[in-house]
């Protein structure tokens, strides 16, 4: 399947580039006025339940089930419902201005065990590498069992557009053992 | 050995550690499971007795023996006629 | 209910997973009665260990877990009065006068069955493709799939450490599995110089801090009675291993996520026409735009027509049981159906992930439009409750 829109560098890295992310980045009007969601969503794929979870008509129909989403973002309220429901898990909630130091971003996580508010949690960038500390304000536990669980995390300002993801272990024990020899 | 009735022998196996499923024919190498689906052949043992049991498929019951197979296996045919 | 011995179904769907539960829904929801068979002791085929979210759209499940929409047509086709599901059976072979033969274990006794079904969908899935290379034969080195089932099916680790060969969608996803199961995942490696998987599927596994090296194969697996490492290595453009650029990786657990292969075998025995296409992942049956084989009353769906996506697999599916059941005259009118079908499946295969599809399909003569296709699936509200069977 070569059916890059990302760069060239997405397609042999799976990590986007600034440009990437640059190109679905909100306009910063909405970014100041409250969350926003942020679709880190690349590639044209057939795939749409952004569209049928958005409750406020924020994602716009698909004309075709391949395009990427188109969002109007006077409608969003950064709500996170597309969070849980993209099966990609690349829909994010950031809200800028959430504290006078911290931006809270919202973001799906499918591992044990989950975290709890008031917890302190290693923020994670897009390559998996600790950039600091985030403390989880909230974690939305799905109604379904099979939903996806939606953690609340504030982080830094300077990391509202740097961290997707968390490791809920000390940043020691985060990444995988790089303890591997080159022969 | 314990493990779950009705799950295949092979998870059973491997829950407690053993991998080695048996030893290939001619060089007597060692073989454990592969494809988990019953297609590949690789994990072939004798069961009860009765040789080339894919263990990957076949479910567990209590009291079974399972042996760990050496080479192409040995049938034995039933005494009456078919 | 023990099953008679000869068995005359006018529908027989082999196999229960997405394509043969969508078939035989079809069909029986048309009017005809199905026998489906699958060897499992479960419906669901791979949908079963599948923990993740299916993509499409929402006639396709999109959003939902596959074991959930194992569960969901499961349950369907169990409760269905003209379904007859028999599990634990295995088909052995086809016979020229029509006959299919069955060893199954459906109540705890082995009994061998014989059918004649006026009409045959085969949709018995793919196969994992192996790798060559020494030491591929230890205890520990796995099909990505057998290691799947072993986590999500049985609940048992397959290990603490493990290397992931494959970049495709069942490379990035069953990683990305080993790590909700706790086993670490050392890397990724990819022969090609591209991920050839969703790009979602690999920025997911890239946030787990899981590398991915592209260009990069197995050079061998090490270990005395089991697997205790794995050296990679780089590939030049002509695909051959750089001396030099060898990386070793201490790790209990190789999985290999190198493709899948049609399991068509039974399509071989029917005598129907077979091809190789590479980009359907082997040899298929050539079939025509309503899944029908060079043999007719012969239908095939899901990957044994051509390795695709789960989604698609319920489309093909849903197909060929409407074909096979338009074919009985049964007195329904099939033609609006099967153009919806027609017209979903071209939707799912219009855009960039489906061209190699795509180029497959057309080596079965089979156009698909590459521009997008406006279908019933990507409607507006208003028609979202319409289509669909």
């Amino acid at each position: 399947m070569s059916s890059a829109e990302g760069g060239s560098a997405l397609r042999k890295t799976g990590v986007p580039d600034e440009d990437d992310v640059a190109r679905v980045m909100p306009p910063l009007e909405y970014r100041q006025r409250g969350p926003v969601a942020v679709f880190e969503c690349f590639e044209r794929i057939p795939c749409d339940p952004c569209y049928r979870a958005c409750a406020r008509g924020a994602v716009l129909p698909f004309a075709d089930i391949n395009d990427l989403p188109r969002v109007d973002w006077s409608r969003c309220n950064g709500c996170g419902l597309c969070v849980a429901a993209c099966p990609g898990l690349a829909v994010f909630v950031v809200h800028e201005a959430y504290s006078a130091s911290g931006s809270l971003i919202k973001l799906p996580y499918e591992f044990l065990p989950l975290p709890q508010a008031g917890d302190d949690v290693t923020a994670l960038d897009r390559q998996g590498c600790p950039v600091g500390v985030g403390r989880v304000v909230r974690v939305q536990t799905p109604r379904a069992k099979t939903g996806t669980p939606v953690v609340w995390v504030e982080v830094p300002r300077s990391l509202a557009h740097v961290v997707r993801n968390i490791s809920v272990l000390p940043a020691a024990d985060t990444a995988d053992a790089v303890g591997d020899s080159v022969v | 050995m314990e493990g779950f009735e009705g799950e295949p022998i092979a998870a059973a196996l491997h829950a407690a550690g053993i991998r080695v499923l048996r030893e290939s024919p001619v060089l007597g190498r060692p073989r454990g499971f592969f494809c988990a689906v019953g297609n590949c052949s690789s994990c072939l043992m004798v069961v009860d007795g009765v040789p080339n049991v894919r263990v990957c498929v076949e479910k567990l019951r209590a009291g079974m023996r399972v042996e760990r197979q050496k080479g192409k296996g040995e049938l034995k045919w039933p005494q009456s006629p078919c | 209910m023990a099953p008679k011995s000869l068995l005359t179904p006018p529908v027989m769907v082999i196999g229960a997973g997405p394509a043969g539960m969508s078939a035989a829904l079809a069909a029986a929801d048309c009017g005809a009665e199905v026998l489906l068979c699958d060897s499992f002791s479960e419906p669901g085929g791979q949908l079963v260990k599948q923990t993740h979210k299916f993509f499409g759209s929402r006639q396709q499940f999109a959003g939902v877990r596959g074991i959930e929409i194992a569960r969901l047509l499961g349950d369907k086709v169990a409760s269905h009065p003209r379904i007859h599901l028999l599990l634990d059976t295995h088909v052995l072979g086809y016979y020229p006068d029509g006959m299919v033969t069955m060893e199954s274990a459906a109540d705890g006794v082995a009994r061998y069955l014989k059918a004649r079904p006026r009409r045959l969908v085969v949709c018995s899935g793919a196969a994992e493709k192996p790798l060559a290379f020494p030491g591929n034969d230890l205890p520990g080195v796995y099909g990505a799939g057998a290691v799947q089932t072993l986590m999500n099916l049985h609940g048992v680790k397959p290990g603490r450490r493990a290397l992931m060969v494959g970049a495709g969608n069942i490379g990035l996803i069953i990683s990305y599995q080993l790590r909700q199961a706790k086993v670490e995942v050392a890397a990724v490696v990819e022969a090609a110089s591209a991920i050839g998987g969703y790009a979602v599927h690999a920025s997911k596994i890239r946030r787990l801090g899981i590398p991915i090296h592209t260009s990069h194969t197995v050079k061998r697996a090490h270990g005395t009675r089991e697997l205790e490492g794995v050296t990679v290595w780089r590939l030049d453009g002509q695909g051959r291993g750089i001396p030099g650029t060898e990386m070793r990786f201490e790790v209990d657990v190789l999985c290999l996520a190198v493709g899948l292969s049609p399991a068509a075998e039974l399509l071989w025995l029917a005598g129907c026409r077979m091809l190789y296409v590479p980009e359907l992942g082997g040899h298929v049956p050539w079939h025509d735009e309503v899944q029908q084989t060079s043999v007719p009353g012969i239908f095939v769906a899901g990957d044994a027509a051509g390795v695709e996506e789960a989604s698609s697999a319920m489309v093909t599916g849903r197909m060929a049981g409407l074909a096979a059941a338009a074919s009985l005259d049964l007195g329904a009118d099939f033609r609006v159906k099967l153009e919806e079908a027609r017209l979903e499946l071209a939707s799912l295969r219009a855009g960039p992930a489906g061209e190699k599809i795509r180029r497959g399909l057309e080596r079965l003569n089979l156009g698909v439009p590459a521009s997008g296709a406006r279908g019933p699936v990507s409607s507006t509200r208003a028609q979202a409750s319409g289509g669909g069977s």
